[in-house]
């Protein structure tokens, strides 16, 4: 169904009396995934925000017990209102999918449960990737719907293709056909043949597990933790105590206290372990137990790194030994 | 709504202070009602309120009537705050987490335990059930090293297995950590496990320790011709979860406390620079 910017701008605005609503905001000549509570702060035109949707569902920060004078009692996740995220890439929803085989396997996590069971993910469709984006070559697409409710497909000239996709996706857009048929093939071809960026995971990863490489291409690596907070895909973290309070919040494998036991010992310690363990869980451990890689090419750990050593970097670096 | 990260409650019975460092908590569950069914080689985590959460191995075997222990090793700011708690004091607990010893593949074998300093804790729970079923298992010989004789933990434990005829047990310390009464060996646990030249045939070893006594105590073996799928160790990494999501824990494509924290020498063999 095709839809004007406008038809979508009013139905947000009356969605967002009832959903808390997460959108992009440009601030600063930037763009952030934010709280909105109208349409007019919505920036349609952007490419890839600086952070990800996934503090939607895995908030950086977030209270789950405090204590009382009899123990320990669970703080309910923050208010119960449904959300909706609106205007999501599809390497970003692509990235909640791969966050779901974690929180909702075997031992299912109940805050992130109930994040997700009332979050609609609204997508936009790709048409603006830029030289560091490379989901095509780790089974994205910038015109895939992976994780999506409902998605959009811009069609250069301020209307969009709305695709329903799921139960939640007609909870927003009643009045969309169940049946809309695929994404214009065109489409998909053009935006995929923009992502210029290739990534060739090597077959045999596991053999370059003790090469001296990793040593080198770690060397100048800050362990700021920048790709891993910015990262889709990145779930690592920690529990600690702020006060009458148990708190979640994120970690990342390049810290200093990441596996360092209180007894000293750290299992590893050498920063350049560290640096291949972040490669080596998203391409090589995690597919192992999922079948799919770990990473959905979006590009900000690249985008982002302050010594400009992105994980496509390192991967085509080990290539070209 | 109930978390899995919502400790039970549950009351320190009694403490026994095994050595300067160590002691050993007997916990009952407040709500005894709903059991809390564990193999040896489980873990637990831990809870005092305001200091944190730590994890910790169970210490006894689940026939140990309505309760468990844990030992402590004051090393930082959780097991300060356990080591700062009274009888009757009350903590939080998780789990049973982690895929406990597999007691199947033990029944029939001739078992040899390896423990060094507080890596006796999970040794113990699962020494405790084997002489409980004696008859189910071959023969069974323990090796345990501490630093220095005062390092000793479960000393009386230590002295009954001795006392028994159907266990061949071997007390070691560090050189230069033996008192002048001290009447067992004198060597690094390793070294002294070259000496006991145990035979592979229908063995099972089971290694608990530092990180450092583990990797050599796993060369020993390999040196003695053990099967690496016939030597299992239990591997105590930082975890916080306990569950396979906070990521700490992750060795290869395994989660110490979810796949492990026992694995088979086999098992982590590709990874062991990454684990010890």
């Amino acid at each position: 169904m095709i839809v004007k910017q406008d038809q979508l701008n009013a139905r947000l605005d009356d969605l967002s009396k009832t959903m808390e609503v997460f959108a992009p905001v440009r601030e600063r000549g930037r763009v952030y995934f934010r709280t909105v509570r109208s349409s007019g702060e919505i920036a349609w035109d952007y490419g890839v925000s600086v952070n990800s949707i996934k503090e939607c569902f895995l908030p950086p920060r977030q209270v789950f017990l405090r204590y009382t004078s009899g123990g320990f009692e669970t703080v309910p996740v923050a208010n119960g209102r449904p959300r909706l995220v609106f205007l999501a890439r599809p390497c970003d929803a692509r990235g909640v999918t791969i966050m779901d085989k974690v929180f909702l396997g075997d031992r299912p996590d109940e805050t992130y449960a109930a994040l997700r069971e009332r979050t609609t993910i609204v997508g936009l469709a790709c048409d603006r990737p830029d030289e560091h984006c490379f989901c095509t070559s780790v089974g994205g697409s910038p015109a895939g719907t992976e994780g999506m409710d409902a998605a959009l497909i811009p069609m250069g000239d301020g209307s969009y293709d709305l695709k329903v996709l799921s139960d939640k996706g007609r909870a927003v857009f009643p009045d969309a056909p169940a049946d809309d048929g695929a994404i214009p093939e065109e489409f998909v071809r053009k935006a995929e043949a923009a992502v210029r960026r290739t990534v060739t995971i090597p077959e045999t990863l596991r053999d370059s597990f003790g090469s001296d490489y990793w040593r080198e291409v770690s060397q100048s690596c800050l362990k700021c933790g920048a790709c891993a907070h910015l990262c889709p895909t990145c779930h690592c973290f920690d529990i600690v105590e702020e006060g009458d309070c148990r708190v979640r919040c994120w970690d990342y494998c390049q810290s200093d206290t990441f596996t360092k036991a209180a007894a000293g010992h750290d299992h590893r310690g050498a920063k350049f372990s560290r640096c291949r363990q972040r490669v080596y869980h998203k391409f090589d451990y995690y597919p192992e137990n999922f079948g799919i890689v770990a990473c959905v090419g979006c590009g900000r750990c690249a985008r982002h790194c302050p010594v400009n050593s992105g994980i496509s970097d390192l991967i085509n670096g080990l290539n070209e030994r | 709504m109930k978390s899995l990260y919502t400790p039970r409650l549950a009351r320190v019975k009694s403490i026994v202070a095994e050595t300067r460092d160590v002691r050993t908590l007997r916990l009952a569950l407040e709500d005894a009602a709903d059991p809390f069914d564990f193999t040896p080689g489980q873990f637990v985590e831990l809870s005092v309120p305001r200091a944190g959460e730590a994890t910790f191995c169970i210490a006894s075997c689940p026939g140990d009537e309505g309760v468990l222990e844990c030992s402590v090793k004051r090393v930082g700011a959780v097991t300060e705050a356990i080591h700062m708690l009274d009888p009757e004091s009350l903590v939080g607990i998780r789990g049973p987490y982690g895929n406990g010893f597999p007691m199947d593949t033990l029944k029939g074998k001739d078992l040899l335990f390896v423990g060094g300093g507080i890596g006796l804790a999970p040794l113990r729970g699962l020494i405790r059930e084997v002489l409980r079923s004696r008859d189910d298992y071959g023969g069974l010989a323990i090796l345990y090293g501490a630093r220095t004789a005062a390092d000793r933990v479960y000393k009386d434990e230590l002295d009954a297995w001795q006392g028994r005829e159907d266990v061949r047990t071997v007390l070691t310390v560090d050189p230069g950590g033996e008192l002048p009464d001290w009447k067992g060996r004198v060597g690094y646990v390793p070294d002294v496990l070259r000496e006991m030249a145990p035979k592979p045939d229908d063995s099972v070893a089971v290694v608990c320790g530092p990180p450092i006594m583990i990797r050599l105590t796993l060369a020993a073996f390999d040196e003695l011709g053990f099967d690496p799928e016939r030597v299992l160790t239990s591997l105590e990494l930082k975890m916080k979860c306990g569950v396979g999501q906070c990521g700490r824990c992750n060795v290869g494509p395994l989660y110490v406390c979810k796949d492990g924290p026992v694995f088979t020498c086999a098992q982590i063999k590709e990874f062991m620079e990454d684990i010890l």
